[in-house]
């Protein structure tokens, strides 16, 4: 009796602590609302970690003043991570927001200094990884696109032209090691349909081998590539591509199939897995629990409950 | 009788948990957890009673092993 109430009460806790539910709209405006928007339930803010910045400066990165010690300079070699340091980051909804809408030519807001910030670009894979790209990352297909596989490229695609602005419209005062940048390489990125955002032209350019690239220096990281894909591969900072022992950031999209969960990898990417690596250091992450419950749920709650009452009917 | 209810309101305390943690897009979802996990509620509680049981029946084993 006392275990089960013990054991109700740890439930309980943990529910109210962990990161989904860190966050009250109510008392913290720069976190996401479900309510309004559909894209954010339980990606709301990560709690009690922190970064510092990708061009090796000083270590002002600090939003929280109170734990100012935790934070240690890039030395100067791209962002490096500060996994469970006790300081804050807060997520700003500018940039989770933004999108980028065929390359409009305003340039989007600085956001604060040596923030992390999610751009998009399309990109030959001889010019990858990108010049004193921070952070970066690649979105990695198996193959190109078949009459089977055309469908979920298009919603990827169209989920990385709708998170991310294109690195072109940021304004120069954002460093280039200050930026997160996810890349989709193409044959042609300076073809007009690729600055269009043309994804039946992305589909269909895309560069395979940056993908046989990324694929082998993430192998050599210990990264398995089993499923059918597409992946986002990341390396934080960028010069631990394929060297092994360092941190290799994966998300697996094989079991994706909608437009809805394809958008939510790309905003667990983009808010949560690059700037706090250790969330996906074994590739198990709470939230990849609470997202696959998620969608089982949706998919099969109706039938199950059917079944149940189909099973009850039965009974005299 | 009174072990299974309460683990079944474990079960169901739980599943409101789970709800607010997951928060289905379906209404059919929330209730299938909610459904599921009052059922698992009472299945986890029987595994524990049948765990603690073959202790304790070791336990007297292994005591009326020795005075033997």
């Amino acid at each position: 009796m006392k275990r089960a109430l013990a054991a109700s009460i740890l439930v309980i806790a943990f529910a109210t602590t962990s990161p989904g539910l860190a966050c009250d709209p109510k008392v913290d405006k720069t976190c996401c609302d479900p309510k309004v928007d559909k894209l954010c339930p339980g990606y709301h803010k990560i709690d009690h970690f922190g970064y510092t910045n990708a061009s090796g400066q000083e270590p002002s990165t600090v939003v929280d003043p109170a734990a100012p010690d935790v934070i240690q300079g890039g030395a100067g070699h791209g962002a490096h991570l500060q996994p469970g340091a006790p300081a804050r980051h807060h997520q700003r909804r500018a940039t989770s927001t933004a999108t980028g809408g065929g390359g409009g030519p305003a340039p989007a807001a600085a956001p604060p200094a040596n923030d992390l910030v999610p751009v998009r670009e399309f990109l030959r894979n001889s010019d990858i990884p990108p010049r004193e790209a921070g952070v970066y990352g690649v979105i990695v297909f198996q193959s190109l696109p078949t009459p089977a596989t055309r469908a979920k490229a298009l919603m990827v695609c169209l989920s990385f032209v709708a998170f991310f602005p294109r690195n072109e419209t940021l304004s120069d005062t954002i460093a280039m090691g200050d930026r997160m940048i996810t890349i989709w390489p193409v044959d042609d990125p300076s073809s007009a349909k690729a600055q269009a955002d043309d994804c039946d032209f992305a589909i269909d350019h895309y560069d395979m081998a940056a993908s046989f690239t990324a694929i082998r220096d993430a192998k050599k990281q210990s990264a398995s590539f089993d499923g059918e894909g597409p992946y986002l591969v990341g390396w934080s900072p960028s010069n631990t591509r394929g060297v092994p022992g360092q941190l290799v950031l994966v998300v697996d999209m094989s079991d994706d199939h909608n437009q809805e969960t394809i958008d939510h990898q790309f905003l667990f990417w983009k808010n949560h897995i690059v700037q706090n690596p250790s969330l996906w250091r074994s590739g198990f992450s709470l939230e990849g629990v609470r997202v696959a419950i998620h969608d089982f749920a949706d998919e099969y709650g109706q039938d199950m409950l059917d079944a149940i009452k189909l099973v009850g009917a039965g009974k005299p | 009788m009174i072990k299974a209810t309460l683990s079944a309101a474990i079960g169901l305390l739980l599943g409101i948990a789970l709800v607010w943690w997951v928060r289905p897009d379906a209404q059919a979802g929330a209730v299938f957890i909610v459904v599921a996990a009052t059922l698992i509620g009472p299945v986890i509680g029987a595994l524990i009673s049948f765990v603690q049981g073959l202790r304790k029946a070791s336990g007297v084993a292994r005591d009326g092993g020795g005075e033997s």
